[in-house]
């Protein structure tokens, strides 16, 4: 039994790693990030007008300034390595959780921690 | 690879009945430019392990890091901020560290949702003890789907060190404010917000209520089986997941005056707004507006059968006793109010006698 659990733990371990086998290098994510497009299991959704130009700019000093559906804010942000989040504070405050789940120089994929959004990866792509 | 000769989970028996597993804190370093270490580590909670959880076997567990708290989280600083010649020494006490597990309506479904709670102290050294320049309590919640059971069980260990590595984060940042010479540094991320908003310690606990219905109304009488699932909360309005199958049928009498020698009825009602709210320990109101959806079966007097598509908008307020916390009884009172495409009536009113159990 003992072995059996230590067996399914381990392949549970396995799968896990697999799945977050990136590591994230923070320093990629200093850059401006242009929304590009979402998607869910099973296609791309191109965003919806009052979303287009939308973008996250994250700058080395972990201040950041975002444009969401139009509306401009600032505020802070930080990366947690071991949770795979980027964490945004607004100027009041409110946090918001974004999981990376990609991350390349071009390109960096999120999952909003909110439940309507939580079923749609989004899609940045660098905006230089 | 290293992931093979490290499984998350090692399983040991304890003196008592309940099993132990361990949970081993994987070695993954986060960036800093700290010039402290950790020099102890002390363990002030008075159960010192992360808590009892169903495994995936169903058996009821005792979760708690291998080698214990105090080397784990010790081992797990070092990499990040270790020991040089010129580093601060800087002792932490944990005064909270557990993982939770529990369920919440999310859209319109049900999620679970999993919380690693955690509670640190920081010390400096001062000629008689310790002196505490840092403190602070932080949840790392995620949110599953609800057949992700294993999902969740297997990330608690991932959900301890983003909880452990934002403490730090957060000390360091206030830890660089007051003690770095070139004022440059930090953005004041981690500051706490002024408003009072508090860490919630526990996640709150969901229940299930499994509930029959005995109705009647101007027109109808009848019966529904309901689940229903909330988290309780003492403050503000809970918000129940509810899924209810109702059959009913007219009243004597009613049928004939609308040319009908009989009328029954099958409605779901899926809700558009549904509240429970917290009246004192047991005791809860419910408010809900909803659309009751389904048909009706017509029986004329020659005995030839029609269908009739019912829609509609109805309300309902009530009362629910909850006199038993885990396992119990349930029983309650609501009236309802409705509006409907059923071929007896658009308007109807009535109440209805709800009994059930709670787990």
């Amino acid at each position: 039994m003992t072995k059996r659990i230590a067996c399914i733990a381990l392949l549970l371990n396995l799968l896990i790693d697999y799945s977050y086998a990136q590591k994230i290098d923070k320093e990629q994510l200093y850059t401006t990030w242009c929304l590009d497009k979402y998607s869910d299991a099973e296609e791309y959704y191109q965003p919806p007008k009052k979303e287009i130009g939308d973008y996250i700019m994250l700058n080395k000093d972990m201040t950041y300034k975002a444009r969401s559906e139009g509306d401009v804010g600032t505020g802070t942000w930080m990366f947690n390595t071991n949770g795979n989040y980027i964490e945004l504070k607004d100027e009041e405050k409110e946090a918001e959780k974004l999981y990376v789940y990609f991350l390349s120089e071009q390109s960096l994929v999120v999952v909003y921690d909110v439940d309507e959004y939580r079923v749609w990866e989004v899609h940045y792509v660098s905006c230089k | 690879m290293r992931s093979l000769f490290c499984p998350i989970v090692l399983l040991c028996l304890v003196g008592r009945s309940l099993a132990q597993e361990k949970i081993v804190l994987r070695a993954v370093p986060f960036d800093t430019k700290a010039a402290i270490h950790i020099a102890d580590v002390f363990d002030d909670r008075e159960e010192q392990h992360l808590g009892v959880h169903k495994n995936l076997t169903g058996e009821e567990v005792n979760l708690a890091l291998y080698r214990g708290a105090v080397d784990a989280v010790k081992e797990f600083y070092s990499l990040s901020v270790p020991y040089n010649e010129n580093s601060k020494p800087i002792y932490i006490r944990i005064r909270a560290l557990n993982v939770q597990e529990s369920k919440r309506r999310m859209n319109q479904g049900i999620a679970r949702v999993a919380r690693a709670h955690v509670e640190l102290a920081f010390q400096e050294k001062v000629e008689k003890g310790f002196k505490t320049i840092f403190t602070i309590q932080h949840n790392e919640d995620q949110v599953f789907g609800l057949v992700d059971k294993a999902g969740l069980y297997a990330t608690h260990e991932k959900r301890i060190r983003a909880a452990l590595e934002y403490c730090m984060l957060a000390f360091l940042d206030s830890y660089d404010s007051v003690n770095s010479k070139d004022k440059v540094t930090t953005v004041q991320h981690f500051s706490v917000p002024k408003d009072g908003r508090k860490v919630d310690v526990r996640l709150g606990e969901w229940r299930n209520l499994l509930t029959v219905k005995g109705m009647r109304s101007r027109y109808f009488e009848g019966y529904a089986i309901s689940y229903t699932g909330f988290v309780d909360s003492k403050k503000g309005l809970i918000r129940p997941y509810e899924t209810s199958f109702e059959v009913t049928w007219a009243r004597s009498g009613i049928a004939e005056e609308n040319g009908f020698q009989e009328v029954n009825s099958y409605v779901f009602r899926p809700e558009l707004y549904f509240i429970y709210k917290r009246l004192t320990r047991g005791i809860y109101a419910s408010m809900s507006a909803n659309v009751p959806l389904g048909y009706e079966i017509l029986e004329d007097f020659e005995g030839d059968n029609s269908f009739n598509f019912v829609v509609g908008v109805g309300a309902s307020q009530g009362i629910r006793f909850i006199p038993w916390q885990k396992r119990g009884i349930v029983f309650g009172v609501d009236f309802f109010q409705q509006f409907e495409t059923s071929e007896v009536y658009r308007t109807d009113f009535g109440a209805e006698i709800v009994i059930g159990v709670n787990f």
